[in-house]
């Protein structure tokens, strides 16, 4: 479970984060809203140990995370950003393999390893031979996912995984990682501006704005208890997808 | 740390051919046709009394000769008098040769007796105005109030120039224009000036038949031809010394203008004019092989300065830049020094240098690693800075340790960047080098420097064809290996 206690981020006069409390639950999909701006990638570069938090401290697992020990956790956590972040000189392989192989990891393990995931995300594994840029935007996605999960890490972060994707892709990969998610088990964070994901993926969901957490709870809280206005017209502004509402 | 690796590797490297230099003579010129042709004249004397004669032949200027010949890089060149009370003995207005002589013992050097010239200004007739208005001096041409000047503004400014000649011999011409060298010949020819200023022994004289008026008062400084020469090496070879020495005062003006119109206006190798000089005549030319040979010598030579400079540049320039790269606050320092070094003039920097290595191959290698480090240094430096902040950030969420991010992320992307840096730093270097001639390191620069001193083009199209194929090959060759190196995900696009 992941331990968020009075952490803020200020940059000399500009508060970025207001400090702020949050317990997530392991084994769960949590879900960072918020429009672009609103404090929810500088509190993911915090809980990376990316950035340092100005007040406040972060716990993984009971392990408050610090500069001695964000290597260790950061290898618990599999990583996943908008366009991937995959490595444009090497192949789908090398990108997936690259830090079990750094760590010792021997071929066979890794090999085995990559086979599985491959199944897992449903990417044939013919394209892992594949430069990124030969690939398409849903095929890089799926290896970026295969590369946070490598060494089996226990907490996931994506940061907007969906973000540059066309819609039809978008929708199905979307239904993909949520398959993908409930087989694993694992502590999910999705960041993202987009409420239908939001409500699809979130067992909760923290709605940020402006550098303040507005409010946490699931879904539904957030319909039928707004904390604020804003929760609201947030909510209105964007039209979350038909099932979801049928299913409130 | 890694500098003073390389520079003890450099040092042990030029030791190794100093060792062949011990037991050959080093006979210096600088880079003009007089001097080449004089330093060949000895070089053959010394070689008919067995003696071994190694020549670094157009020494870029007095000041590199000057530190070459005291620290014992070179044993013998000819020289002037009036240079040697400037530049050796910071005494501009010792004129006399035996008190030169004197004075240059404490250096540990000996010269000879002037070879029978004054390589000095002088004004130049027309001979048939000469003939026409009885001229031999200038105290005659004060006589001529009509005679047309054309002077260069070199001698028009200098404070040993014009102005006081003219107090000294009362000259008081009604025209008198400024003018460029090559320009006031063309007037004096086409009879448009009378008088014109020349140097003494220069070819022009014979070529335009002009008549040098005899400076009877005089004005202008000495300048005679000497040979200087180390007291040690002549200690070690006094018949040779003895045999130069026999050169004393059999060389007049006329003569050297001769050798000097040989050279420069019939384009006669200053080998064969020094043996045409010393013999009375020519042994056969040199065969097709033996330039063929030269060619090939000076390829490797040019090569060892480039490979080694080179590969010195990337060794310490690569880490440089990585290291501007990781510590912010030490980049600006470290990309502005290596952007200093690159504003020194070559010149400059190698006659820096002599002090430190004396001349010929150090120096230039030191020097040429100087000049390739900043393109090194610095897209290193841009190739890693540029790549995208998200790779980086992505590297480190995975959790790669900061030499794998390195190792493994940042410099395979940044590779085409540092590639195109090497290819920078390699072709810079193989025009440099050339101007390793200038202190003495050989390589294709000779021939140039030769060529341009002779204004001779064809020897100067020796030197600079190579060099210039070799800058396309290096180039070709860069590409090639970039092509491997660069890895193929960054290629396609």
């Amino acid at each position: 479970m992941i331990d968020i206690k009075n952490v803020s981020k200020t940059y000399g006069e500009k508060t970025v984060l207001f400090p702020l409390d949050l317990k997530l639950a392991a084994e769960q999909t949590h879900v960072i809203l918020g429009s672009s701006g609103c404090g929810k990638s500088t509190l993911f570069r915090i809980l990376m140990g990316l950035i340092p938090a100005s007040t406040g401290e972060v716990k993984m697992n009971g392990v408050a995370m610090n500069p001695q020990t964000q290597k260790e956790l950061v290898r618990q956590m599999g990583y996943v950003v908008q366009d991937s972040g995959l490595f444009p000189h090497l192949t789908g392989f090398d990108n997936v393999s690259l830090l079990m192989k750094t760590l010792g990891h021997s071929r066979s393990r890794i090999n085995e390893r990559v086979e599985e995931l491959a199944g897992l995300v449903k990417l044939d594994l013919s394209l892992f031979s594949k430069f990124p840029n030969s690939l398409s935007g849903g095929q890089k996605q799926r290896l970026g996912i295969v590369r946070a999960l490598m060494l089996d890490p226990k907490i996931i972060l994506l940061d907007e995984p969906l973000g540059a994707l066309d819609p039809i892709v978008r929708a199905d990969l979307q239904n993909e990682m949520k398959r993908i998610f409930n087989t694993l088990k694992k502590t999910v964070l999705i960041i993202t501006h987009d409420l239908g994901e939001a409500a699809s993926f979130g067992h909760t969901i923290s709605l940020f704005d402006q550098g303040r957490l507005i409010q946490h709870g699931t879904f539904p809280d957030l319909a039928k208890r707004p904390a604020t206005p804003f929760v609201t017209e947030f909510l209105n502004a964007q039209r979350p997808p038909r099932e979801v509402l049928e299913n409130l | 740390m890694t500098l003073w690796m390389l520079i003890g590797l450099l040092s042990s490297f030029g030791s190794s051919s100093c060792l062949a230099n011990d037991l050959k003579s080093v006979v210096a010129s600088k880079p003009f046709p007089e001097s080449y042709i004089l330093a060949e004249i000895a070089a053959q004397i010394l070689e008919e009394n067995s003696v071994r004669v190694d020549r670094k032949f157009g020494l870029g200027a007095t000041g590199i000769v000057f530190e070459a010949i005291t620290r014992g890089e070179i044993v013998l060149y000819p020289e002037y008098s009036g240079t040697i009370a400037e530049a050796f003995l910071k005494n501009p207005a010792l004129r006399e040769l035996g008190k030169i002589q004197e004075k240059i013992g404490s250096l540990g050097l000996e010269m000879t007796d002037s070879l029978g010239f004054n390589n000095t200004y002088a004004l130049a007739v027309r001979r048939e105005f000469a003939e026409k208005n009885h001229l031999i001096s200038l105290s005659d041409l004060a006589r001529i109030p009509t005679a047309r000047f054309g002077l260069t503004n070199e001698i028009m400014n200098r404070q040993d120039g014009y102005p006081g000649l003219a107090r000294r011999y009362s000259l008081n011409p009604v025209e008198i224009h400024e003018m460029q060298h090559s320009l006031a010949y063309r007037a004096l020819e086409r009879g448009e000036i009378d008088v014109t200023d020349v140097y003494s022994t220069d070819a022009t004289i014979k070529r335009l038949d002009l008549f040098v008026l005899k400076d009877d008062l005089g004005y202008f400084p000495n300048y005679q031809a000497v040979f200087l020469a180390r007291r040690d090496w002549i200690t070690k070879n006094a018949a040779a010394w003895k045999r130069l020495k026999q050169l004393e005062g059999k060389i007049s003006a006329e003569e050297m203008v001769s050798l000097n119109a040989m050279v420069e206006t019939d384009h006669r190798s200053f080998h064969d004019v020094a043996e045409f000089f010393l013999k009375g005549s020519n042994s056969a030319p040199k065969a097709n092989w033996e330039k063929a040979h030269a060619l090939w010598r000076r390829t490797l030579e040019h090569l060892r300065l480039v490979l080694i400079s080179l590969g010195s540049s990337i060794l310490v320039g690569l880490p440089l830049g990585v290291l501007a790269f990781y510590k912010r606050g030490i980049s600006r320092i470290i990309l502005n020094v290596s952007a200093l070094i690159q504003t020194i003039p070559s010149l400059a920097l190698l006659a820096f240098l002599i002090p430190l290595f004396g001349i010929g191959e150090k120096p230039a290698i030191f020097a040429l690693f100087l000049y390739g480090l900043l393109p090194v240094v610095l897209n290193t430096y841009s190739g890693l800075d540029g790549v995208d902040p998200k790779l980086r950030e992505s590297a480190i969420g995975l959790g790669l340790a900061e030499k794998d991010i390195l190792r493994r992320v940042l410099l395979p992307l940044a590779s085409p960047s540092i590639l195109t840096g090497i290819r920078t730093s390699a072709v810079i270097g193989i025009g440099t080098a050339t101007l390793a001639a200038l202190i003495g390191a050989g390589g294709y620069g000779a021939p140039i420097m030769t060529g341009l001193a002779l204004n001779d083009i064809p020897t100067l199209l020796e030197g600079a064809i190579p060099a210039a194929c070799m800058a396309l090959l290096a180039q070709w060759g860069l590409d090639r290996i970039a092509e491997q190196i660069i890895p193929a995900g960054l290629k396609r696009k």
